[in-house]
């Protein structure tokens, strides 16, 4: 079902090339991510998928060895931000660029500290935003109820597939306009794995998604757009375009 | 990035340039206080001549070669027992005793030398003097004894972390192909291992050398120029020590920095040679 | 390598093994036989009361009170002086600073770790002769002195435990709250810094056992074998190991002798109590929740 909205570019690349050391990781690739769709990335691993999300939320600026070339630009509240310049600031951007890795990574504090954290970060003080912001990143994540009565207990004790839950709701916090994910569900089980997708087709509305994943039948559920990435290369299938 | 980062950061690299340049100027300061010495010509002849202050001769030459004499008889007898201990916790120790036994190990590297000296001062010495040695008991033989004690958990700590580096995948090689734990530690880890191995020998060297409680009280602190390991011997450390409470003007105050100016040197020294050390190739095990 | 050369080997290890743990044995044994028998208030206060010589009111004579407390002020002091030095460049180590400056600094590290107490107790001492000399005023040797070669003694080993457990820490948790906004700084005290307590804790209580049991350090800076509480920086102090130096040298009877031993036990308490502790700390604080 392809709405009638016409589709906004919110990240794009040309010619981007990335290098790390000696090795070429990313080799002058080129594409369109689009808002409020889920992007898929699939591809065989040490192929370079994990490395072209550290680029979109300029994670890459914290390896020395790191070295970039091409155009690589994202659109953040109607402005084309470089996402090249190694010496720009990366903290207001990848406060409305989150992202969520392959294994759920809570810090060791409680599950409202979790939440509660890049909100500390981005220096909020006031006590009743941030519970109020909490419980909705918490019910946007469908974890609300889950939590709601020990949201002091140490965020470690959660199972897997609440701990992701958990690290979706802190990036959501900050209200992102674009959600990366590193293989979210891989260390989950299928139960678990199936509450994340749910609730990702419903960020889909206020976010923009970019997801690498191993599993084709996930991506055929989920995505609306769908790269393979190979050798850092970056190609569109568009076979498999089907929402 | 505010500007408060940009202070704390400030600050951090203060502390590791402050701290760094601090190594330099305890150099410098030895350096300009052993000024005289220098300008005289009469460092290195302090360091070939004998002490004889009635002869107006302030050498430091019986001290350098009692604290080498020490130091490398202490090695010769702590390496052995180190490695031994080593291999004992890697390899031949029944399961449950080894992380007990290294965190045993951990423990002595924190017992106090003047207590081990102290000890020895009334146990070891007495047991010297009237069985083996004679004399007063107060000689090389024992301060080497109780240095070799003293450093061999700080070998052993280096011995075992060296050969529990080797790729456990190898030894299980040589198990898979019905070779014994004794083989495995011999053909293969050895062989990877020796480069750590000779780095905890050196710091072990660095630290025989460097000890002064040991040495101050049970070597005897004799000035002449020690004959056997059975004689009296005063250390370069213990001399700084002892000679501490002369005038400060004297030639045989003055030995004193030659004698600390040379503990130095000879540390970095030890210190390169480990860095070196570690530029090495790996060898493959043969 | 033939089975003999296997038993052979074995015995060897057995037998270095046995004789290393039992001459250690055998020494604190000896110990404790000796300096046991003169625990009591005495040993501490003297002919003091207690009372009225920790609230410093009494002067201590014959107690190793005035020791120990010159070792806990030496302590205190070399401690809180080492401690935000060590870190800072242990920080600055291990998150910003450039390969080549890097190395630099390790090599210094590693030098300034290798350097012989009693060296470090020289500088010390020749420190006070320069003051000494451009100032000509009383800036000798004393409580401060001492506190501050010491302080420089342990700052490589604080150094490379908070280098060492920083370096430690997963790329994921480092990567945690920089994806979530956290500037350098952030990320540097909100996280990777609590994630590592127990280390940090550990390195620093370990410090606190190599200033307490140094002798060679102090011995040149301002130790002296009878001088009461120190009522001043500025001041010469007692402190334990040097008074157990003191003791084996300078005896003068049965009594006095065992009172040696006795600080002797003392300090080897002190010091496997800090070594525990550290060890205790590195184990248990890791389950805690350590984050504010």
């Amino acid at each position: 079902m392809t709405t009638a909205m016409t589709e906004t570019t919110k990240i794009r690349l040309a010619d981007f090339s990335f290098r790390y050391g000696k090795n070429e990781v990313l080799r002058q690739i080129s594409g369109q991510f689009f808002e409020n769709r889920l992007t898929a990335i699939v591809g065989p691993s040490g192929s370079g998928k994990s490395t072209l999300l550290s680029v979109c939320n300029r994670l890459w600026t914290e390896l020395p060895e790191a070295k970039v070339a091409g155009k690589a630009e994202i659109q953040l509240g109607g402005e084309w931000r470089d996402l090249c310049d190694r010496r720009a600031p990366s903290q207001q951007l990848r406060r409305k660029v989150g992202m969520v890795f392959q294994t759920p990574n809570p810090l060791p504090m409680s599950i409202f500290r979790n939440v509660a954290f890049p909100l500390k970060l981005a220096g909020i003080r006031d006590r009743e935003e941030i519970a109020q912001r909490v419980e909705d990143s918490l019910h946007r994540t469908l974890l609300w109820d889950e939590v709601k009565k020990r949201l002091d207990s140490d965020a470690r004790l959660l199972s897997g597939g609440q701990q992701q839950r958990l690290c979706i709701a802190r990036s959501l916090v900050l209200e992102p306009e674009v959600l990366l994910l590193d293989e979210p569900t891989s260390a989950l089980d299928r139960t678990a794995a199936a509450g994340i997708e749910e609730l990702l087709i419903g960020l889909k509305k206020d976010c923009t998604l970019v997801m690498v994943s191993h599993y084709l039948e996930q991506v055929e559920r989920l995505a609306d757009g769908v790269f393979e990435m190979s050798g850092g290369i970056l190609r569109r299938l568009d076979s498999t375009y089907s929402r | 990035m505010s500007i408060f980062s940009r202070i704390v950061e400030r600050l951090f690299s203060l502390a590791a340039a402050g701290s760094a340049l601090l190594t330099i100027a305890v150099f410098l300061l030895l350096l300009y206080l052993a000024l005289p010495l220098f300008e005289q010509g009469g460092f290195w002849a302090l360091i070939r001549s004998p002490w004889d202050p009635g002869a107006g001769l302030y050498g430091i030459y019986p001290m350098l070669i009692g604290s080498l004499s020490i130091a490398f008889l202490a090695l010769l007898i702590g390496f052995p027992l180190s490695l031994g201990g080593a291999f004992f916790i890697t390899c031949f120790a029944p399961l449950f005793l080894r992380r007990h036994l290294l965190n045993l190990v951990r423990l002595l590297t924190g017992v106090p030398t003047v207590v081990y000296s102290f000890a020895a001062l009334f146990l070891l010495v007495p047991f010297l003097r009237e069985h083996l040695t004679g004399g007063s008991g107060l000689n090389i033989l024992g301060a080497a004894l109780m240095l070799a004690v003293l450093i061999a958990p700080t070998m052993i700590i280096f011995f075992v972390d060296a050969l529990r580096r080797v790729p456990s995948g190898y030894l299980q090689a040589v198990t898979a192909l019905g070779g014994s734990p004794g083989q495995g530690l011999v053909y293969i880890a050895l062989p990877l291992a020796w480069p750590g191995i000779l780095n905890g020998l050196l710091l072990g060297l660095g630290r025989a050398m460097g000890d002064t409680m040991i040495s101050l009280m049970i070597a005897g602190n004799a000035v002449a120029l020690p004959g056997s390991m059975m004689d009296s011997a005063r250390t370069l450390t213990a001399h700084i020590a002892l000679v501490i409470a002369a005038d400060v003007s004297s030639l045989e105050f003055q030995s004193i920095f030659a004698c600390g100016i040379l503990l130095y040197l000879f540390t970095a020294l030890l210190v390169l040679m480990v860095r070196l050390l570690g530029k090495f190739p790996k060898r493959s095990p043969g | 390598m033939n089975r003999f050369g296997e038993l052979l080997l074995a015995l060897f290890s057995w037998c270095c093994t046995l004789l290393l743990t039992a001459t250690v044995g055998i020494l604190m044994l000896f110990l404790l036989r000796r300096g046991l028998p003169a625990f009591d208030a005495a040993l501490f206060f003297g002919d003091t009361p207690p009372l009225a010589a920790l609230l410093l009111s009494k002067p201590v004579f014959d107690g190793l009170f005035p020791a120990l407390f010159g070792t806990l002020a030496l302590v205190l002091l070399a401690i809180a002086c080492a401690v935000p030095v060590g870190l800072a460049a242990g920080i600055y180590l291990a998150e910003y600073a450039a390969p080549a400056p890097k190395r630099l600094l390790n090599l210094f590290f590693d030098v300034l770790a290798g350097i012989p107490s009693i060296v470090i107790g020289l500088a010390g001492f020749a420190l006070a002769i320069v003051l000494h000399r451009t100032f000509s005023g009383r800036i000798g040797h004393c409580l401060l002195l001492s506190a501050l070669s010491l302080a420089f003694l342990v700052l490589p080993y604080l150094i490379r435990s908070t280098q060492n457990a920083l370096e430690a820490i997963d790329p994921v948790t480092r990567r945690t709250a920089l994806a979530l906004g956290a500037s350098k700084l952030q990320n540097i005290l909100y996280v990777l810094l609590p994630n590592r307590l127990a280390d940090l804790t550990g390195g620093v209580i370990l410090a606190v056992g190599r200033c307490a049991e140094d002798t060679a350090v102090i011995m040149l800076t301002g130790v002296v074998a009878s001088a009461g509480i120190p009522n001043s920086l500025l001041r010469q102090y007692e402190a334990l190991p040097f008074y157990i130096y003191y003791i084996s040298s300078q005896y003068s009877g049965p009594e006095e002798l065992q009172r040696g031993f006795a600080a002797a036990l003392v300090l080897l308490s002190l010091c496997v109590a800090l070594f525990l502790l550290a060890f205790f700390i590195q184990r248990r604080l890791k389950e805690r929740l350590l984050y504010r």
